[in-house]
């Protein structure tokens, strides 16, 4: 998602109008109810809720938890457009000229009520594609007793799809998760391209194959909504793209993943100490031997007193 | 067959339909043909002529073009047709059977066509 | 959906999510945009593919004379031109957009390389020159499209 740095630090208008569709899963029935709420700066679609849970409507329900953009769990629509209720600022949605808020549970999901909505489906796709490393020594992965050796540019191929928070946005504004029920979504394929980039995972072979199917992969046609709508920037639809044409080369046999890693031990031995410039002088009273060879010891009553 | 061959051959009729089809669209500029209007580029003798010499040409496209074409319908019609299995079911073979009866068609257009009279 | 004695609701956008790109909030994705488009002009082209590829037919079925007949319904303005007309447009867009997803989908080009996140967040994917891309194929198919309109009504 393109951010507004900025937002935070300008003013919303005085009182925004907070509409919300609502949906009571006893009666069936679906509406729109309407609040006002008195706006202060830095003020985020979830203060505003909150606010209005507090002080007009009890019977309003939403979930959230971490209220910082880390737990993934207050994903909604606001205007129209799948965003973090906790990250983002009414003065990014609202405007003088409109100071309306129109908040609608996650699209593609079931609701259950209000704003809540249901993610058995999209975490049953998460776990389809098995989103842990594999690896053929199975024991070693689960009490290992040796290091996974990688380098940083390894590293960086990933990094970016691990953000992953599984507020599932992108799944909100995919248009061919929104007409196809059966499509694994980009938040699965994100990572299951993760642990393909991954060269500590040694089973690539198998997780190609599993995608290998009708309505995984293939259906995808970029319209990089996804991207578009990712709070922390993981750039699911990139990551469908290198996976597809990952797997399109694997069939016709261009593909190998040639680095897997390696167990190695830890690494033991440091480096040796850089030797003091000559005109460096000693305080007096330090022995610098003494402080090498000596591991500091902090002795345990202390900490037990403090 | 796997998605990932129908895909692999939706991408290498796609590669082929460009080359073959801004061919298929030049030659229909009258300026190359000397002539004033498109209507004239369509008269009789360019067209037997065409299909005389590049017969081979014009098969590989109407397979190409009818393939990625009513594959790519199926595979909307098949997001829309969900789990529904027959459903499914009858998408994929109407859209071989499409296959089958367009190719049919194009393949009579070059077998059949009638000597300039 | 049935638990209970709850009902829960089903909140898909469904197949117009395909088809009409400014049911969400699009702002800064004019790749929904051509996505839309592609699937539009896709589908108009299996329409008039079948259609072209019976009409070609004519020679084979019924001679030359027809043939000849059919074709001059393509000269002047009239419904038969402009369907023709409406075809051609979609079939540039499509095969120049299918040059860019080419790029993009087979070989994942011009989609950047994954970078840490730093502000202002734009992920690579959206400042790849897919991005740049987009636009010349907007403006292209447009130029071209202009040109076949001239050939077709006005010469
Ligand atoms: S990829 Fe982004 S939008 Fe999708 S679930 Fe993960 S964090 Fe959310
Ligand atoms: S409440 Fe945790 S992400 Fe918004």
């Amino acid at each position: 998602m393109v951010f507004d740095l900025k937002a935070a630090t300008r003013t919303p208008p005085k009182v925004v109008k907070v509409r919300v569709r609502r949906y009571n899963p006893e009666t069936g029935s679906s509406w729109w109810q309407e609040y006002e709420v008195e706006t202060y700066r830095g003020m985020t679609v979830l203060d505003a809720l909150l606010r209005v849970k507090a002080e007009r409507d009890h019977s309003l329900v939403f979930r959230y938890s971490c209220r910082m953009g880390v737990c993934g769990s207050c994903g909604l629509v606001v205007n129209r457009r799948p965003r973090l209720a906790c990250q983002t600022q009414i003065a990014e949605v609202a405007s003088e000229g409109r100071p309306v808020v129109e908040l609608e549970p996650l699209y593609n999901f079931r609701v259950l009520r209000d704003l809540v909505t249901d993610f058995t489906e999209f975490f049953g796709k998460h776990r389809a594609v098995k989103p842990y490393i594999m690896r053929r020594d199975v024991r070693e992965r689960e009490e290992p007793t040796l290091e996974y050796s990688q380098t940083l540019d390894e590293l960086a191929e990933y990094y970016e799809y691990s953000l992953c928070i599984s507020c599932g946005l992108c799944d909100a504004a995919c248009p061919v998760y929104a007409s196809d029920p059966n499509f694994l979504g980009p938040q699965a394929l994100t990572q299951a391209y993760r642990y393909v980039a991954d060269t500590r995972d040694e089973l690539w072979e198998e997780r190609l194959r599993f995608l290998d199917v009708e309505g995984s992969i293939f259906k995808c046609h970029f319209a990089a909504s996804c991207s578009a709508v990712c709070p922390k920037m993981v750039d699911p639809a990139g990551a469908i793209q290198r996976l597809r044409s990952t797997l399109l080369k694997y069939k016709i046999r261009l593909y190998r993943k040639t680095r897997i890693a390696k167990v190695v031990p830890p690494m033991e031995k440091r480096e040796p100490p850089k030797p003091l410039p000559p005109e460096a002088t000693l305080v007096e009273g330090v022995d610098l031997k003494l402080i090498e060879e000596e591991k500091p010891v902090i002795p345990v009553e202390k900490l037990l007193t403090t | 067959m796997k998605a990932g061959t129908i895909a692999l051959i939706q991408y290498v009729t796609a590669i082929l339909m460009i080359l073959l089809v801004s061919w298929h669209v030049a030659d229909r500029i009258p300026w190359l043909h000397g002539v004033e209007n498109l209507p004239s580029t369509m008269s009789p003798e360019i067209i037997y002529d065409e299909v005389e010499r590049f017969w081979p040409l014009l098969i590989l496209l109407s397979i190409a073009v009818v393939i990625h074409g009513v594959n790519g319908l199926r595979g909307m019609l098949l997001e829309w047709a969900g789990s529904n299995e027959r459903l499914r079911f009858a998408v994929n073979i109407l859209s071989i059977l499409a296959i089958i009866a367009l190719l049919l068609v194009a393949i009579h257009t070059i077998v059949g066509l009638p000597e300039l009279g | 959906m049935e638990r209970g004695k709850f009902r829960f609701a089903s909140n898909r956008l469904g197949v117009m999510a395909s088809f009409y790109p400014w049911i969400i909030d699009i702002k800064g994705n004019p790749e929904r945009v051509a996505f839309t488009l592609h699937r539009l002009t896709g589908v108009i082209l299996v329409g008039f593919i079948a259609l072209h590829i019976v009409s070609t037919n004519t020679p084979a079925r019924a001679g030359w004379e027809a043939w000849v007949e059919e074709v001059q319904r393509l000269s002047g303005v009239n419904l038969v031109s402009i369907l023709f007309f409406i075809a051609m447009g979609a079939l540039v867009f499509h095969s120049l957009n299918g040059i860019r997803l080419l790029l993009v989908e087979l070989l994942a080009l011009g989609i950047g390389r994954p970078e840490k996140p730093k502000p202002p967040y734009i992920p690579p994917s959206l400042k790849g020159y897919q991005r740049t891309l987009i636009y010349v194929v907007f403006i292209l198919s447009l130029v071209i499209w202009a040109l076949m309109g001239y050939v077709i009504f006005l010469m």
